[in-house]
């Protein structure tokens, strides 16, 4: 996600005002906290027992666990639209990347304004549903006329993991490969670059270039805050 | 159609200014930013006796799982920040020119108030931002 924040801060200082999108998979397992979320410390070395890593996000919302999952991220210039017109227009581009894989999605019902610690427990209007239920939270930070959203689709079965770990009961969201059974990173992956595509224009795959490498440098070099100022001081 | 009240100064990052009649500046953002963000729930402000530069951010502002920046419209140093509107930040939704004020600041420069846009350019960047059409 360091990655992602570098493409924000490279777009803000250049004038290539065209989107850039990355798809990515975690290794090891991740528990990512909103910008703003306070996490139990329970809740952390809960995590650090299972051998998950937990990162603070610079985007909004809550935590997301990242397990086998795919990992999206947009960084975009606003053009003069509110936040909820933004999601709405990554979420045309994840709606179509879905279709290729069959499933007929539509963005989530608006839930309550209140943020929760589970990210899945809260759809915000323009996160991604399957047959009523959440396939993808997304959360955003927006800077000078450019956001970055991340989002995360479940592949796999995880919600008795999160809710064993964010002492939650479980949640009535979806996973991938309950509608899709053989999906993987892999074809997600292709069928959601189809989608992005079709909504921002032919791709043109590459890696960090230099300009973005080195505002990567500068962000890892400054300490992130964590997701509790220490988790040990409170047990 | 956003409510831009006449009185105030305001920045083309969509932040309201008010001069006190003890010279000091009243500082929140529009009626046309807190729409476009949509609900808040998370305000981040700068203590009284920070230091703030105009133009540069000064807190950060939480909504729909979204995090946007919140500039200071004039350099100087914050002397109040609205902790009610901290502890409630729906208010900035409900009332943004009232109870949702943020921070009051003291200006550096006596006059940074002046060079703020009018009402009416601030319309303006809301019609160029195809925000909506002007009045």
């Amino acid at each position: 996600m360091a990655a992602d924040l570098a493409l924000l801060e490279s777009a803000l200082h250049g004038d290539d005002r065209r989107p850039r999108v990355r798809l990515y998979r975690w290794d090891p397992p991740a528990l990512s906290v909103g910008a703003h979320l306070d996490v139990p410390a329970s809740v952390v070395l809960g995590c650090l027992d299972n051998g998950i890593e937990v990162i603070r996000r610079p985007t909004g919302g809550g935590a997301v666990l990242h397990d086998r999952d795919l990992t999206y991220s947009v960084v975009a210039p606003t053009e003069g639209r509110s936040v909820l017109e933004t999601y709405q227009a990554v979420a045309s581009a994840l709606i179509v990347g879905l279709k290729a894989l069959g499933l007929e999605a539509g963005t989530a019902d608006r839930g309550p304004a209140t943020p929760a610690l589970h990210c899945f427990a809260a759809p915000t209007g323009a996160d991604i549903s399957v047959a009523g239920r959440k396939l993808c939270g997304s959360a955003q930070v927006v800077r000078r006329g450019w956001f970055l959203q991340h989002g995360t689709f479940p592949i796999f079965d995880i919600r008795q993991k999160v809710a064993s770990l964010l002492g939650d009961a479980a949640d009535s969201s979806a996973f991938l490969r309950e509608f899709v059974p053989s999906a993987t990173f892999e074809t997600l992956a292709l069928a959601l670059i189809e989608g992005f595509a079709t909504a921002f224009g032919p791709p043109a795959a590459r890696g960090l270039n230099r300009e973005e490498k080195e505002h990567l440098e500068r962000i890892l070099s400054v300490e992130m805050p964590a997701a509790v100022a220490d988790p040990l001081a409170s047990v | 159609m956003s409510k831009v009240p006449d009185e105030l100064g305001y920045t083309k990052d969509h932040e309201w200014a008010r001069k006190e009649s003890d010279g000091r500046i009243t500082v929140g953002i529009t009626d046309f930013a807190q729409s476009q963000l949509g609900d808040v729930v998370y305000l981040n402000l700068p203590e009284a006796g920070t230091a703030v530069t105009a133009g540069e951010p000064m807190g950060e502002i939480e909504s729909t799982k979204s995090v946007s920046d919140v500039y200071a419209p004039v350099s100087g140093t914050v002397v109040e920040a609205n902790s009610a509107c901290v502890d409630n930040p729906e208010v900035v939704n409900q009332d943004p020119y009232g109870v949702g004020w943020m921070v009051v600041i003291e200006a550096s420069d006596a006059s940074a108030a002046g060079s703020l846009l009018t009402a009416k350019q601030y319309q303006e960047v809301i019609a160029e931002t195809g925000g909506e059409e002007q009045a």
